[in-house]
């Protein structure tokens, strides 16, 4: 028997942060001297707006986490893309879209939050059917079946497989479904009550947000891709468990009988 | 800051934000120490 | 085998178990009608059902539209005939095609029973100004749903804890058919001073949503049902 085969691999020496690198370390400090920054300057030093008041610091974050939610979305659209197309072909961009799916819908759900507490104060109502609320509940719930359907099990290759075909009709999907809720309820229906010009340190946090919160989304992918990685290896060793043990059992049994 | 116009939707938003972002990132690293204790170090591509 | 020729057995194939069974017409039909009397228990106000009522039979169309795609995937897994034909080496392409055609036939059975109950339960009136814009929304309509609902019924299909997938996968999806389809039926009856004018807008919606999945489902089928 081949050393191969036969081998246990022994467990890692403890490990308290195993996706770590020094790359990682040094981008989440960074995200987190940035989220710093947000609240510093968000919820205190800077300023009111003449006409929402307060109400404009929730869209520091707001508009941050809509941009990330799109962002994650589009990079688990070419990812998936990544991974059908036979010469890009490798589990690795299969997580890397499942890793910006999750990530896309926790940043889509801060959005619908933040947006739906904005929209209290300043509309009056917590929700309000114009295209781009709705375009964007539907995007959250989309990505949240995509999620279910990657659980589904079978082989990595066959959630692969499955998950990045779902995840280009979903992008097929969302421009259908943006312009008939855009046919729908016009845009000039809703009281868009965003004014054009921010001032300049309002300007500045809105920037820091969106440093922030995509130094936030690059180290939570990566580090939620390695996992995926680590899970798949475990389901892996698992199967070469359950051949080693099989193998075994052949080879006792011929042991035995004469 | 607590005499703030419009403070509890205001906070309100910042810590579900944070809140959510922080538990989903507890989660992540948590996942990462139980799977990586029966990963050796050498089949990790990253280290 | 031609693609065509597969479509069409398939098609048959499935319709014949329909007409022998006849599980959608003794089952799905009266849920459907009890669909449309619980709206009438809901809503309390003929008014507004009057007013509802092209919304409510779509409404009525995607849930049952749910139940036959369920049934329709159930009796290929039953036996691990879709398995089997896979093995066989038949072209995906075409058993989608062909229950693509199956799923059209019997969903038109159903909007036509749905459009009846509307005239019958909430006062709709069909005008001859608009019978054209009625009949091209209705097979735009159920040419989209048919596609997607074969495609997601396939993914859906098969394992446990699937079924309960295939509402949420599907409803966000067939959402523009939902507002295209109810959008145009208003200005083919003349809801709210609708005209049929304002209907063929989103009769072009409805065509690309079809052609969309009718190609995408195509190339796609094979993918998702992959046990």
């Amino acid at each position: 028997m081949t050393g191969f085969m036969t081998s246990t691999t022994s467990p890692a020496p403890s490990d308290r942060a195993p996706t770590s690198t020094t790359f990682s370390r040094a981008l989440g400090i960074a995200a987190l001297v940035g989220i710093g920054w947000l609240i510093v300057f968000g919820l205190f030093l800077s300023p009111n707006d003449r006409v929402q008041k307060t109400g404009v610091r929730i869209l520091y974050i707001h508009v941050p986490s809509a941009w990330l939610a799109y962002l994650a979305f589009g990079v688990t659209g070419l990812s998936s893309v990544a991974y059908l197309w036979k010469r890009t072909r490798s589990l690795t961009w299969d997580r890397i879209a499942g890793a910006s799916a999750e990530v896309g819908v926790l940043f889509m759900g801060i959005t619908l939050v933040s947006g739906s507490l904005w929209g209290r104060i300043s509309w009056g109502t917590y929700w309000t059917w114009d295209a781009r609320l709705t375009t964007t509940a539907f995007l959250f719930v989309t990505y949240i079946g995509y999620l279910a359907v990657r659980g589904l099990g079978g082989t990595h290759q066959q959630r692969a497989k499955r998950s990045a075909v779902l995840a280009i009709l979903a992008m097929l999907e969302v421009p259908l479904v943006h312009f008939s809720v855009t046919w729908w309820r016009p845009l000039h229906q809703n009281e868009t009550v965003e004014n054009g010009k921010l001032s300049g340190l309002m300007l500045f946090t809105l920037f820091v947000g969106i440093i922030a919160f995509t130094l936030l989304y690059v180290w939570l992918v990566l580090h939620r891709q390695r996992v995926l990685t680590l899970l798949d290896q475990v389901d892996d060793q698992g199967l070469d468990v359950a051949i080693v043990e099989r193998r075994n059992e052949v080879v006792n049994a011929q042991e035995v009988s004469p | 800051m607590i005499g703030m116009l419009y403070a509890p939707y205001v906070i309100g938003s910042y810590v579900v934000t944070f809140v959510g972002i922080g538990l989903y990132t507890l989660r992540i690293l948590a996942q990462a120490r139980k799977a990586a204790g029966q990963v050796p170090l050498q089949d990790r591509p990253w280290s | 085998m031609n693609t065509w020729r597969i479509a069409r057995l398939v098609a048959a194939k499935d319709l014949r178990v329909e007409w022998r069974s006849r599980v959608v017409l003794n089952q799905v039909l009266p849920f459907a009608a009890l669909v449309m009397v619980m709206f009438a228990f809901a809503l309390d106000n003929d008014t507004v059902l009057t007013r509802v009522a092209p919304g409510l039979v779509w409404l009525a169309t995607m849930f049952s539209l749910l139940v036959i795609v369920q049934r329709a995937f159930a009796v290929e897994t039953a036996d691990g005939a879709l398995d089997a034909l896979q093995v066989a080496g038949v072209r995906l392409g075409g058993i989608f095609l062909g229950k693509a055609i199956a799923l059209a036939a019997q969903l038109a059975v159903l909007e036509l029973m749905l459009l009846a109950a509307a005239i019958v339960l909430y006062k709709t009136e069909v005008v001859a100004d608009g019978i054209v814009l009625l009949v091209t929304t209705f097979v735009a309509a159920t040419t989209g749903l048919a596609f997607v609902g074969t495609l997601y019924g396939g993914l859906a299909a098969g394992a446990k804890g699937r079924e309960t997938l295939l509402p949420l996968l599907m409803l966000p999806v067939v959402a523009p058919v939902l507002i295209g389809a109810t959008r145009a039926t208003e200005a083919a009856l003349g809801t709210e001073n609708a005209t049929p004018s304002d209907g063929w807008p989103w009769i072009g919606l409805l065509a690309l949503f079809a052609v969309v999945f009718g190609v995408g489902g195509t190339l796609a089928f094979g993918s998702l049902i992959d046990e």
